[in-house]
């Protein structure tokens, strides 16, 4: 292999992308080792590589098992190559906090969503699953969040997500807070009647939606 | 002709006097707006459960009921897992049951014939088809194993293991296959005459063909084997897109395929016509829920066109329905259908 960074950079996005755990988390140490910019090694590495496999989603050539596989080798490369960030590098990401809501505990999808939001260079905070209005609130207030998350799979948990919009502004706290809902009953109409702020139908087109939403460039 | 033989006729791919029609599974729907929930009904006498699905229906007009559904995690249960039941909707499983170092072999799945919750539903099951199964048929539902299997493994380590530990998946397959006959065996004892078997985690949204072809179709089409054995029907349903793989349906064995409202009917119809009856596709919130009986009966129409002319098609919803759909937006699925003869003089006009 050659030593240019950049054949790096492709060979870390190649592993991600190929759903290579151990590779990739050697090209990590590899990156360490050689001093290469831990920032580029993951901008242009891993989340490229992350990026690509939501393409492929996206394009009906990967599907779960293989977003999965893919994040899990996203993950090592990080674990290797976060604490040799420099400091510029590791501070003020929008954080947002992400949960399905309560009375549901089929989290698939919020777990992409978030996978695809943390390879975006966002924070979030993963509630889990089964998470009652109240708390999406308290914790984003904690936080300092900028943006609200919300999943559920199941039409009879669907009202939660209008409970949490609610509680915001009953505390007059829905200003400032972006709201995002998803999963598999809802839409955008959904999201428009309960006074949400955008709704995306997958996980690439959420990453989408919250750049938009809080003013980060895609 | 009684709403029975109608469902029979149009799973013959034979013509029928109107369309059929019914709610797919609806438990939740049913007893919910009965004021209970899926808790208290098990603590009913199986005479009034039975009782409380017959009126409802009185009142929907469905070509069938599915007594037992909105109950599948009770198979969990059942198997020595926890579930958590709900005010409204149905009860979810709190944790993998296959966990660790475990043997599928070693898990005694016939013990899910022992929990009170299985015995009262197949109890209510068997009064209803005594009282209304000589003119409504009568079935109930469990998942599939592909999505049974996830619940009890974990679904994303299933996911996982398709690709790092396919021995594992194909133990835990085996596990749900035989958890899932073990369940629906009382009902089948009980008279039911069909049986649903739902597999949204083998949708087209979650995994590829290929994996559904080795993981999924196998083990539905064990299950259903073992169903039709006993001269019980079989519907298969699998939420969200399922076009790319509608054409091994009829394979695994199914007598009706039930399709979600990703699926267009008329793709449906060219894949299936012939081979499987086919149902659907009314999207459960934003016309069932969220429309005025004006614009369900409309939008079911618009499926019955779209469905084309010719037998073998059921108008049902794309899924189960939320608990808070109007019984009016029901009644007006049903007297759609009940409206409409194929061949006949209402709209939409059959072209051939």
């Amino acid at each position: 292999m050659s030593n240019q960074p950049e054949t790096l950079y492709r060979a870390l996005s190649d592993a991600v992308v190929g759903m290579d755990e151990e590779k990739t988390r050697q090209l990590s140490e590899q990156a360490v080792q050689t001093g290469v910019d831990a920032y580029t090694a993951i901008e242009q590495g891993l989340v490229d590589g992350m990026n690509r496999a939501g393409q492929l989603f996206e394009t009906e050539e990967y599907f779960i098992p293989e977003l999965l596989l893919c994040s899990d080798a996203m993950y090592a490369g990080l674990d290797v190559l976060r604490p040799h960030l420099k400091r510029d590098h590791s501070v003020a990401r929008p954080k947002v906090v992400i949960g399905v809501v309560e009375g549901d505990t089929h989290d698939i999808g919020k777990n992409l969503v978030k996978i695809m939001l943390e390879a975006s260079g966002f924070e979030t905070i993963d509630l889990g699953r089964d998470i009652p209005p109240k708390r999406f609130v308290e914790e984003a207030v904690k936080h300092e969040a900028q943006v609200i998350a919300l999943s559920t799979l199941m039409t009879t948990t669907m009202d939660g997500m209008a409970e949490v919009i609610q509680l915001l502004r009953q505390a007059q706290l829905r200003e400032r807070f972006k709201v995002i809902v998803g999963g598999g009953p809802i839409s955008q109409a959904f999201a428009d009647r309960i006074g949400a702020d955008g709704y995306s139908s997958g996980a690439p087109g959420a990453v989408k939606l919250v750049k938009q939403l809080v003013g980060v460039a895609a | 002709m009684t709403s029975k033989e109608i469902i029979h006729k149009a799973i013959r791919l034979e013509p029928t006097p109107r369309l059929p029609v019914s709610l797919l599974s609806a438990g939740a729907w049913t007893l919910n707006r009965n004021g209970l929930t899926l808790e208290q009904a098990l603590n009913v006498s199986p005479e009034r459960f039975a009782e409380v699905v017959a009126q409802t229906n009185e009142l929907a007009g469905c070509d069938m009921v599915w007594p037992g559904s909105g109950y599948h995690n009770l198979a969990i249960r059942g198997a020595g897992g926890r579930i958590k039941f709900r005010v409204k909707g149905t009860p979810d499983v709190q944790e993998p049951i296959l966990r660790g170092d475990w043997a599928a072999a070693s898990l005694n799945t016939r013990r899910v014939q022992d929990d009170p919750g299985v015995r009262l539903l197949a109890n209510a099951a068997r009064i209803l088809v005594r009282q209304i199964g000589a003119h409504t048929l009568v079935g109930t539902s469990q998942w599939a194993p592909f999505t049974l299997g996830g619940l009890a493994f974990g679904v994303e380590r299933l996911m996982r293991s398709i690709h790092k530990d396919k021995p594992a998946v194909h133990a835990a397959l085996e596990f749900a296959a035989s958890l899932c006959y073990d369940y629906l065996e009382p009902f089948i004892d009980a008279g039911v005459e069909m049986i649903s078997l739902a597999d949204p985690t083998a949708s087209g949204d979650l995994i590829s063909r290929e994996q559904f072809n080795e993981f999924a179709l196998p083990y539905i089409q064990r299950v259903a084997t073992k169903i039709k054995a006993r001269g019980v029907l079989v519907t298969v349903h699998i939420c969200g897109n399922t076009t790319n793989r509608l054409d091994r349906i009829s394979v695994a064995g199914a007598d009706i395929m039930s399709v979600d409202y990703k699926v267009s009917l008329a793709d449906a119809r060219r894949i299936l016509g012939g081979k499987a009856a086919f149902a659907g596709n009314l999207n459960p919130v934003a016309i069932m829920q969220k429309l005025t009986p004006e614009g369900v009966a409309e939008a079911s129409r618009a499926s019955i066109a779209a469905a084309g002319p010719g037998p073998g098609y059921i108008l049902m919803p794309g899924c189960d329905i939320p608990p808070s759909v109007p019984l009016e937006n029901v009644q007006a699925m049903v007297q759609t259908a009940r409206g409409f003869a194929p061949g006949g003089a209402h709209p939409p006009q059959p072209t051939s």
